[in-house]
C-alpha cells in the first residue's frame, strides 16, 4: 500500500525569506515541502533590496545561498506561478489544489539570454519596481530560482493559438528550450500535512498618498526604487542618479512614514522603514551624495544595535528633521518639501534633487482571496489575523496552518526569519514520519594527479568589481602555476553559477578549486557543496576573501586593492596545491535536548521540541516556571491574561512529556554538538544532542528619581501587580529609564506595554501624562493602541533629542520637571504616582560561558548572524531564544522559542551528523616522545603512549573523538611530526611564501583565528571601515596553531612586520588555546630582539568578531608602523636570522662589557 | 522666567470640555502647520501644531495667531491622525474669548449679533432693502413655505453682494419651485458666534433661530453662503429640514429639468472652490457642471478642488483687517488671472469681497461673480 504524502509533507505558501527559512527548517527535519510561490522566483522582496540593516550586508548575497539551498534540495518542490485555489480536508491530511501558470521554457534552458535579445516585446520590470524593462520573454534578476526564463505570455505576440505568430524567441534558442505548447495552466493536487503561510507584503502604491507627488516628477522615487537604484545589478548599477537627467544628485530627502501611521492611509505602523531610511541615508552618503535629509516623526530603532545605526548615519553627517511633510512639489528647478521643523517650529520649503518615499507595507495583492480559501479571517489591518492564543502571531485560528514573516502585519527579516522556524515546528509537530534523501552518487574526480586549479573570481555585482580590477585579476590568475581554469562570475553563489561551477569542475577535471569572493564563514559550506555535487572531494577548496578583506576596506584605492586580491588568489592557489582530499567522521546524536531557562520562550521551545517526539528536558533556577510572564497581568497589546497564557504554556509543556527540572542550575557543560553532557547542581547528569539557551534578562532596577526612597515612585512591572486598584489621581510614567543610553539600546517592548497601562488607567478616570523620546509602537495594534491613548485623553510629551530620560527628568517632589520641546517650555507635571519604565538588562548567562556562546557588545547573547541566524549561535548545537538574545516582548519570545525548537529540531532528528575532519594528525615516525603536544593540549586530547614495537621512549596519540582542531599542538612540535589537517605546515608556509613574493617590506602577514579576529575582519568590511591595504592575511581555526616557523619565514621572506591576532583571553574558543600564543610571542619577540631585530615588528592583537573598529584600528597602527620602518634594515633581516646564535661563552662575555 | 509651567489638571478638563478632546488624537507632526497657508503668507504666522500643544497642555492663552485661523481646513486635509482641527482651535478660542483675549473687531462684531443679528451694526429692518423693486416671497409670521430661501447678512446688506440675492430671485424663479424668504426676520447664521468659541451664546442663538426657521414649516433650506450650510447643520433641530447650498438645489432642479439654460457662448471663466463647499464637505462638481450647462468654458487654476487656496474670509476672517501682502486673496487672484479667463466665478459671498478688493491690485482687469450671477444671466429670455 502507498503511503499518503500528507504524511511527511508541509506546504509552504511564499517564497520569502520567511518562507525559505521555514522550507528548509521542515526539509531538514525530515519533512518533504511543497513551496507555492505566485512570483516567477522565489526570495521575495529581500532578494530585491541592496544591503540589509543594520549590518549592511549585501542582501541577495546572504539570501541566494538559501534560495539555491531550496532549489536544490531533493525533498522541496517549487511549484513558482502558482496559487492555492481549494483546501480541504484536516490538519495531517490535507487536500489541496493549485494553480499553476506555465513559463513556457524547458529545464534544457542554459541562460544563454539569446530569447529575450531576440524577443521584440519590451515591458517594465517589475523587479527593478519597473524602473528597467524586461522583454516577454526574460528572467527576473540573475539569481532566480528555480526557472531562469519564463514567457509572460500575457504580452507575449505569440499568445497561443497564434494569434499573432512570432517565433523569435524559438528560433533564437539554441537550446531548442522553449515550448509553447505547454498548457497555459495546470492544476495540481497536493496532499499535505500542515500548511506555512509566508505571503509577504507588497508596497503601497505612492499615488496613494497624491499630495507627495509621486509621478508628477521622475525624481520622486520609492523606497524600493531607491533600492534598486543602489544595487549593483539594478537599473544604474548602483549609480545614485536622477532619473529625469541621470546627474547625480546634491542633496537627497528621505520622506518616513509616508502612508503609515495615518487614519488618511494605513493606521498601522510599517516597521521597517525607520531603519531601512537610515540604511539608504548612509548607503547616499557612500556614494558621495553630500547632503542627505530625512523627515521623521519617531527613530523607530528597536533592535540589536539599531539605535547605534542611527547615531552611526548622524554621525556621517545625516540630518534628521522632526516633522512629517505636508507636500512635495516640483517648483520647475527643484523637488521641494514643505514641512514644519517641529524641533523650532520654523515652516520651510527645502530644496532637495531627489526625495524618496519610504511608503507603507500593505498586504500583498490576494491575500483576501487566499484567506477565503483557507478559512480564515482577515484582521483590520488587511493582514492575517491570529487568535494569540499561545502568545504569539503563528498559529492561525485554523488547526494545520500556520503564519510567519510579513503574513500577519509588517516584519523585519530575522523576526520573519525566526517566525519562518517557528511555523516549522508547528507544522512538524503533525507529521507522522520523516523521510531522508537518498544522496545521488557523483563518480569522483580523482585528486592524486598533478594539481589543476580552477580560480573563480566573483563580481559580488559591483561589490568587489566596483574596486579591484577583476579581468586582471582573472589574467594573473591563468598565470600562476597549476591553475588551468579561470574565470570571472557576476555573482558566484547564485543557484545558476553555482550549477556552472559545478559544471565547469567536471567538464575541465579541475582537482584543486579556489573561489575568490567573500568569507569563508558565510559561504565555505556553499562552494563546499558545488565541489560535492561536482565529485570533487570539498576540502579540496581555498577561498581567497577579496570582498570582507579588500574591496569592501579598500574602497579609495582601486590600484592597491588588485594588487592585493592578486596576493590573495595566489596565497590561495598555493595552499590548495597542498590541499589533501579528507573525509568527514560522522558520530552520533543524542536525540534529547536541554533547554535552560523556563520563562516563555524556553517553555515554548521545549514544549515545541518534546511535541516533535524529542526528550526535553528544562531546567529552571527558579522554584517555579514562568519567568517574567509571572509577573506580568494583561499581556500589551492583545490584552491576554498573563495567568491564562502561563497556564497553557504549563498545561503543554506537561501534556508533552517534558521534564522539568525547578531550582536547578547546570554547573557544567561539556562536549560538543549532537553529545553535550551538562552537569545540574543537584549532581545529576544530562545528555543532550542540543541545548537552547533561554534565560531570559533582568529587569533594570533603576538609580535615579529616589526609586526606592520614595513611595511614589514605582516601577512598570511594580504598577502591573495592583494597577487597578491603585488609588493615585495623577499618574506620570516616564520611559525608557535605563534602556537607550550608553551601554544599553532600546528595549523594545516597553513603549507599548506602557501605553497599554496608560489607557488602562486613564478608562478608571486617572489623569495620565507619558514622557517619552521616540513613540516606539511598531507591534502589531500597537501604533493602533497608541493612538486609542491620545483619543482618550492620555497626555504625551516629547523630550529632548539625544539625552538619556535620566538627565531630562527632575523628580520634584510631587512633581515630573522637564522641558516639554514641542510647547518650547519648561514643565512640571504634579504627580501622585511616578512609574518608570523599565527595560531589560543582560544577565550573566554562566551557561553561554560553559558553551563558549560570545555576548554581544550590550551584554546580551550573540546570534549567529543578526539578519538570518537569529536563534542560533556561533557554537554548533548551541540555540537561543527569547530574552537572553535580546529584550522583546511576548510574541516575540514565543516565536524565537519555537523557532529555536525548529533548529534545534533539524538536528535532533537525525541520528547522526557529519563532523568536520579539522583532527590532528601525528606522523608517527618522526615523533621523538618529548610530550610537548600533549602538555598544550587544552583538551587533554594527546596522550602519550609506549611505541608499539619494542622501541624506546613514547609516541603522541591524539584522541580523535576529543580533538576539536586547533592545532596548539602542530605549533608546538619541534620535529614537525604532527599536524593539522586543512592548515598543515605546508599549507601555511605556502601561503607565507605567497604573501611574500612581492614587495613583502610593505607587507604584513597577519595571522587570524576562525572565530574572532577573521570574524572581527569580516565585520570591519561589513561595516566598510576603511584601512590602508598592507595586510596579507592568513586564516587558522586558532591563534595557538600559529608556530615559530611561520613567523621566522615570513621574515625571512622579507615581510616588514608579522601581526599574529586571536580570540582576547578567556575568550578563547579552544578554552585557553591562546594562552599558549601570548607565551610564544614573548619567546620570539626575544628571539628577535637577540638577532638584532627590533621586536615590534611581530605584534599581538585580541580582536573578537564583533570589534570591526579595533580591527581597522590595527591595521591603520600596523601600517603606520610599517611606514615609518627603514627599508634596508627589513631587508637586512633574513641575513640576521640566518645567523646561528653566538655560542654561550660569547654572550656572557659581551654581557659582562 | 519664574520656573516651571506647572500643568493645571483644571484647566486642562477645561479646555478638554471647550474643544471636545478634539486635539487629543494630535500626535504633533507638524503637517498641519506645514498644510497651513499662513506660514507662506507670513513672519507672523500661525502654528496650528502649537496651538494644539496647548490644547495638550491645558493652556488656552494663544496669541494673535489664534484668530487668525480661517477655517479652510487645509490642515485637517492633510492630518494623518484626522484631528478635528477648527473644532480644537474654535474650543481654544472660546476659552481665550472668555479671557477677553480676543480682538476687539470681534467683540464689537458680536455685540452687533446680539442687538441687530447682523455683524454690520445695520438696522433689522434694512434687511430685506435688497429686494426692493422684486416680487420677492416673504413668509410671514404664521406663515408657511416649503423652500426656505436663506439670503444670508453679507447678501442682505452689502451693496455689491445685492446682486448675488437678486440674481438668486431670477434663478428660483425661473426653477418652478415654491419659495419665500423671511424677510426682514431673517438672521444672521450665527457663524460668527461659533468660531469665536462662544458655545454658551452660540448654543442660545441656535436654538432660537432654528425656532424660528421651523415656525416656516419649510422642508427645504437653500442659502447663499456655504458658511450658512454649515452653521445651520450644527443647529439644534426638532426636526431638521434639508439644508443646501444654492448650487446644489440648482444642480438638483437641474437634473430634474427643472431649471435649463440658453448657454452662453463659451465665455472662458475659472472657478474657484471656496473652502466650506469643497474641502468641509467635498463638493466640487455640482458648480462645474452648472457652469458648463450655462455654457461657460472651465479653465482651471493651478489649485483647483481639495487643493484650492484659501480667500481669507473664514473662521471670523472677513471681519478682522489684514495688511496687505498678509491676504489669502491676493495670491489667489494672481492665480485666476493666469488661467487668462477673464471671469473669476466662486459661491460664497465672502469669497466675493475679498477678491474683489484683492482684484483691484493684484489681478485688474479680473471681473469677480459669483456663479448666481453668471447662471442667472444665462437663463433663457422669459417668453
Amino acid at each position: 500500500m502507498v503511503r499518503s504524502p500528507a504524511r511527511h509533507t508541509v506546504m509552504v505558501i511564499g517564497g520569502g525569506i520567511a518562507g525559505i527559512q521555514a522550507a528548509l527548517d521542515c526539509a531538514e527535519a525530515g519533512a518533504k515541502v511543497v513551496m507555492v510561490e505566485k512570483f516567477t522566483s522565489i526570495g521575495g522582496k529581500m532578494a530585491a533590496l541592496d544591503k540589509n540593516f543594520p549590518t549592511l550586508d549585501c542582501s541577495v548575497c546572504i539570501e541566494a545561498p538559501r534560495m539555491s539551498e531550496v532549489a536544490e534540495h531533493p525533498h522541496i518542490e517549487i511549484l513558482a506561478q502558482a496559487e492555492l485555489v481549494d483546501l480541504k480536508g484536516k490538519p495531517g491530511r490535507f487536500r489541496t489544489t493549485l494553480r499553476q501558470r506555465s513559463n513556457y521554457v524547458t529545464d534544457a534552458c542554459t541562460r544563454c539570454n539569446d530569447c529575450s535579445d531576440a524577443c521584440p516585446e519590451a515591458l517594465p520590470n517589475e523587479f527593478d519596481d519597473a524602473m528597467a524593462t524586461r522583454k516577454a520573454i526574460h528572467t527576473p534578476f540573475p539569481q532566480a530560482v528555480p526557472s531562469p526564463y519564463i514567457i509572460d505570455i500575457e504580452h507575449c505576440l505569440n499568445a497561443p493559438p497564434n494569434y499573432l505568430p512570432c517565433d523569435r524567441c524559438v528560433r533564437a534558442c539554441k537550446a531548442g528550450a522553449i515550448d509553447f505548447t505547454m498548457p497555459r495552466v495546470r492544476e495540481h493536487q497536493r496532499r499535505v500535512a500542515a500548511i506555512i503561510v509566508a505571503t509577504g507584503f507588497e508596497m503601497q502604491h505612492p499615488q496613494a498618498v497624491r499630495k507627495y507627488g509621486y509621478g508628477t516628477h521622475p525624481d520622486i522615487l520609492t523606497a524600493m526604487e531607491f533600492e534598486r537604484l543602489v544595487n549593483a545589478s539594478g537599473p544604474t548599477e548602483g549609480e545614485i542618479l536622477c532619473p529625469s537627467d541621470m546627474r547625480h544628485p546634491h542633496s537627497l530627502a528621505f520622506i518616513y512614514c509616508v502612508g503609515s501611521r495615518s487614519q488618511k492611509h494605513v493606521p498601522y505602523c510599517s516597521r521597517v522603514c525607520c531603519m531601512y531610511a537610515t540604511k539608504q541615508a548612509i548607503q547616499a552618503l557612500d556614494h558621495d551624495v553630500p547632503e542627505v535629509t530625512s523627515y521623521y516623526m519617531d527613530i523607530r530603532a528597536f533592535g540589536k544595535e539599531f539605535d547605534e545605526f542611527h547615531q552611526r548615519a548622524i554621525g556621517l553627517g545625516a540630518k534628521y528633521v522632526r516633522g512629517r511633510p505636508a507636500r512635495i512639489y516640483h517648483d520647475g528647478e527643484t523637488l521641494r518639501v514643505r514641512h514644519e521643523d517641529t524641533d523650532t517650529g520654523r515652516v520651510s520649503e527645502q530644496a532637495h534633487d531627489m526625495v524618496v518615499l519610504a511608503n507603507a507595507l500593505v498586504p500583498p495583492t490576494g491575500l483576501d482571496e487566499l484567506a477565503e480559501v483557507l478559512d480564515v479571517p482577515l484582521g483590520a489591518d488587511g493582514f492575517l489575523a491570529t487568535p494569540e492564543e499561545g502568545g504569539e502571531l503563528v498559529l492561525s485560528p485554523r488547526d494545520g496552518v500556520y503564519f510567519a514573516g510579513c503574513t500577519t502585519g509588517p516584519r523585519d527579516i530575522p523576526d520573519s526569519v525566526a517566525q519562518g522556524s517557528a511555523a516549522a515546528a508547528t507544522a512538524l509537530a503533525h507529521l507522522k514520519e520523516r523521510v531522508w534523501p537518498r544522496e545521488v552518487p557523483v563518480e569522483p574526480i580523482p585528486t592524486d594527479g598533478e594539481p589543476r586549479t580552477g580560480v573563480f573570481i566573483c563580481d559580488c555585482g559591483s561589490n568587489i568589481a566596483g574596486v579591484v580590477d577583476v579581468p586582471t585579476v582573472v589574467k594573473y590568475a591563468e598565470g600562476l602555476p597549476g591553475v588551468t581554469h579561470a574565470e570571472e562570475v557576476m555573482f558566484a553563489c547564485a543557484g545558476n553559477t553555482q550549477a556552472e561551477i559545478s559544471q565547469r569542475i567536471r567538464e575541465q577535471g579541475l582537482n584543486r578549486m579556489v573561489v575568490a569572493a567573500c568569507s569563508p564563514k558565510t559561504h565555505g559550506s556553499t562552494f563546499e557543496r558545488v565541489c560535492s555535487k561536482a565529485g570533487l572531494n570539498p576540502y579540496l577548496l581555498e577561498m581567497a576573501n577579496v570582498r570582507n578583506h579588500n574591496s569592501w576596506v579598500h574602497k579609495g584605492d582601486p590600484e592597491a586593492a588588485t594588487a592585493k586580491a592578486q596576493d590573495q588568489v595566489r596565497m590561495a592557489v598555493q595552499k590548495a596545491e597542498w590541499l589533501q582530499p579528507l573525509e568527514p567522521t560522522f558520530h552520533d546524536v543524542t536525540q534529547a535536548a536541554l533547554v535552560i531557562g523556563g520563562g516563555v520562550a524556553g517553555m515554548t521551545a521545549a514544549t515545541a521540541l518534546a511535541k516533535q517526539g524529542h526528550a526535553v528536558h528544562l531546567v529552571e533556577r527558579q522554584p517555579v516556571l514562568g519567568g517574567r510572564l509571572r509577573e506580568l497581568d494583561e499581556i500589551a497589546p492583545s490584552g491576554t491574561r498573563a495567568a491564562m497564557l502561563l497556564a497553557r504554556k504549563e498545561l503543554e509543556l506537561a501534556e508533552a512529556g517534558v521534564q522539568v527540572h525547578l531550582s536547578t542550575t547546570v554547573t557544567a557543560i561539556e562536549g560538543f554538538i549532537g553529545n553535550f553532557t551538562a552537569t545540574l547542581d543537584n549532581g545529576s547528569v544530562i545528555d543532550a544532542g542540543a541545548i537552547v539557551l533561554a534565560q531570559g534578562a533582568q529587569v533594570h532596577r533603576p538609580e535615579g528619581f529616589g526609586y526606592g526612597d520614595d513611595p511614589r515612585i514605582i516601577t512598570t512591572l511594580e504598577l502591573e501587580r495592583d494597577l487597578d486598584t491603585r488609588p493615585e489621581e495623577r499618574v506620570t510614567f516616564v520611559a525608557c529609564v535605563g534602556s537607550r543610553n550608553e551601554q544599553r539600546g532600546c528595549s523594545r517592548f516597553c513603549c507599548t506595554a506602557m501605553v497599554y497601562q496608560a489607557l488602562r488607567l486613564r478608562r478608571l478616570g486617572r489623569h495620565v501624562r507619558v514622557l517619552y523620546r521616540d513613540m516606539r509602537t511598531f507591534t502589531r495594534d500597537g501604533e493602533e493602541l497608541y493612538d486609542e491613548a491620545c483619543r482618550a485623553g492620555v497626555q504625551f510629551f516629547r523630550l529632548p533629542e539625544g539625552r538619556t530620560v535620566e538627565s531630562a527628568v527632575r523628580w520634584d517632589d510631587g512633581h515630573a520637571v522637564f522641558h516639554d520641546e514641542l510647547a518650547g517650555a519648561e514643565v512640571a507635571l504634579p504627580t501622585d504616582l511616578l512609574v518608570l519604565v523599565v527595560g531589560l538588562t543582560p544577565d550573566d548567562y554562566p551557561e553561554a560561558q560553559m558553551v563558549k556562546v560570545a555576548t554581544s557588545q550590550d551584554g546580551f547573547l550573540l546570534e549567529l548572524h543578526p539578519k538570518l541566524g537569529p536563534v542560533e549561535t556561533q557554537v554548533q548545537g548551541i540555540y537561543l531564544c527569547g530574552t537572553a538574545q535580546y529584550p522583546n516582548d511576548v510574541r516575540g519570545a514565543v516565536a524565537q522559542g519555537l523557532g529555536a525548537a525548529a533548529r534545534a529540531g533539524t538536528l535532533l532528528a537525525r541520528d547522526t551528523i557529519e563532523a568536520e575532519p579539522y583532527t590532528a594528525h601525528v606522523i608517527t615516525d618522526g615523533c621523538t616522545g618529548c610530550s610537548m603536544c600533549a602538555r598544550v593540549c587544552p583538551y587533554s586530547a594527546i596522550e602519550m603512549l609506549p611505541w608499539e614495537e619494542n622501541k624506546a621512549g613514547k609516541v603522541a596519540h591524539v584522541i580523535t573523538a576529543a580533538c576539536t582542531g586547533c592545532g596548539t599542538c602542530a605549533a608546538a612540535c619541534p620535529s614537525s611530526t604532527i599536524d593539522m589537517p586543512g592548515f598543515t605546515d605546508d599549507q601555511i608556509l605556502t601561503q607565507v611564501d605567497a604573501a611574500c613574493a612581492e614587495q613583502p617590506d610593505e607587507k604584513v602577514v597577519t595571522f587570524a583565528c576562525n572565530w574572532c579576529s577573521y570574524g572581527g575582519a569580516d565585520t570591519a568590511g561589513i561595516a566598510k571601515l576603511q584601512y590602508p591595504p598592507s595586510s596579507r592575511l592568513i586564516r587558522t581555526m586558532c591563534s595557538g596553531r600559529v608556530a615559530e616557523k611561520f613567523v621566522m619565514r615570513a621574515f625571512e621572506k622579507g615581510a616588514a612586520a608579522v601581526l599574529v591576532t586571536g580570540c582576547h583571553i578567556n575568550d578563547c574558543h579552544y578554552i585557553n588555546a591562546n594562552h599558549q600564543t601570548e607565551k610564544r610571542m614573548k619567546q620570539w619577540r626575544r628571539k628577535l630582539e637577540r638577532r638584532g631585530v627590533d621586536p615590534e615588528r611581530l605584534q599581538l592583537k585580541w580582536i573578537s568578531a564583533s570589534e570591526g573598529p579595533q580591527f581597522a584600528a590595527k591595521m591603520r597602527e600596523v601600517d603606520d608602523f610599517i611606514q615609518a620602518l627603514d627599508k634596508d634594515e627589513i631587508a637586512a633581516t633574513p641575513a640576521k636570522l640566518a645567523l646561528r646564535r653566538k655560542p654561550a661563552a660569547a654572550r656572557k662575555q659581551e654581557a659582562a662589557k | 522666567m519664574t520656573g516651571p509651567l506647572v500643568l493645571d489638571d483644571a484647566l486642562w478638563e477645561r479646555l478638554d470640555a471647550a474643544t471636545g478632546g478634539a486635539a487629543n488624537a494630535c500626535y504633533q507632526c507638524g503637517t498641519c502647520t506645514a498644510a497651513c497657508p499662513w506660514p507662506a503668507l507670513s513672519e507672523v504666522s500661525l502654528s496650528v501644531r502649537y496651538h494644539m500643544r496647548r490644547a495638550h497642555l491645558g493652556l488656552a492663552e494663544g496669541g494673535e495667531g489664534l484668530w487668525r485661523c480661517t477655517a479652510c481646513k487645509e490642515c485637517e486635509a492633510h492630518c494623518p491622525r484626522d484631528v478635528d482641527i477648527v473644532e480644537a482651535l474654535r474650543g481654544l478660542r472660546g476659552l481665550a474669548w472668555c479671557d477677553r483675549q480676543a480682538p476687539e473687531v470681534l467683540e464689537e462684531t458680536l455685540w452687533s449679533l446680539y442687538e441687530n443679528y447682523n455683524p454690520y451694526g445695520q438696522p433689522r429692518l434694512e434687511r430685506h432693502r435688497w429686494a426692493r423693486g422684486l416680487d420677492v416671497p416673504v413668509v410671514a409670521e404664521g406663515e408657511t413655505t416649503k423652500v426656505l430661501y436663506y439670503v444670508g447678512c453679507a447678501a442682505a446688506y452689502d451693496q455689491r453682494l445685492q446682486a448675488l440675492a437678486r440674481a438668486m430671485v431670477r434663478l428660483l424663479d425661473a426653477s418652478g419651485a415654491q419659495w419665500a424668504t423671511l424677510g426682514a426676520r431673517e438672521r444672521n447664521d450665527g457663524d460668527l458666534i461659533a468660531n469665536v468659541g462662544d458655545r454658551a451664546f452660540f448654543d442660545w442663538y441656535a436654538r432660537r433661530n432654528a425656532a424660528l426657521i421651523e415656525s416656516t414649516g419649510a422642508t427645504t433650506i437653500v442659502a447663499t453662503s456655504p458658511h450658512t450650510v454649515e452653521m445651520l447643520k450644527t443647529y439644534p433641530w426638532e426636526k431638521a429640514p434639508e439644508i443646501l447650498h444654492y448650487t446644489d438645489f440648482l444642480y438638483m432642479l437641474m437634473d430634474e429639468k427643472k431649471l435649463r439654460f440658453a448657454p452662453v457662448d463659451g465665455t472662458p471663466v475659472t472657478y474657484h472652490d471656496p473652502c466650506y463647499l469643497g474641502r468641509w464637505t467635498g463638493r466640487y462638481e455640482a458648480p462645474r457642471a452648472l457652469l458648463a450647462a450655462a455654457g461657460f468654458e472651465l479653465r482651471e487654476m493651478e489649485h483647483n478642488r481639495a487643493d484650492a487656496l484659501c480667500c481669507g474670509g473664514g473662521g471670523g476672517g472677513i471681519f478682522q483687517d489684514s495688511l496687505p501682502g498678509e491676504r489669502f486673496s491676493e495670491p489667489r487672484v494672481a492665480e485666476a488671472a493666469a488661467t487668462g479667463a477673464g471671469i473669476m466665478a466662486t459661491t460664497c459671498p465672502f469669497c466675493i469681497q475679498n477678491f474683489e478688493d484683492s482684484s483691484r491690485t493684484h489681478a485688474p482687469g479680473l471681473e469677480v461673480r459669483d456663479m448666481a450671477e453668471l447662471l442667472a444671466d444665462a437663463l433663457p429670455e422669459v417668453t
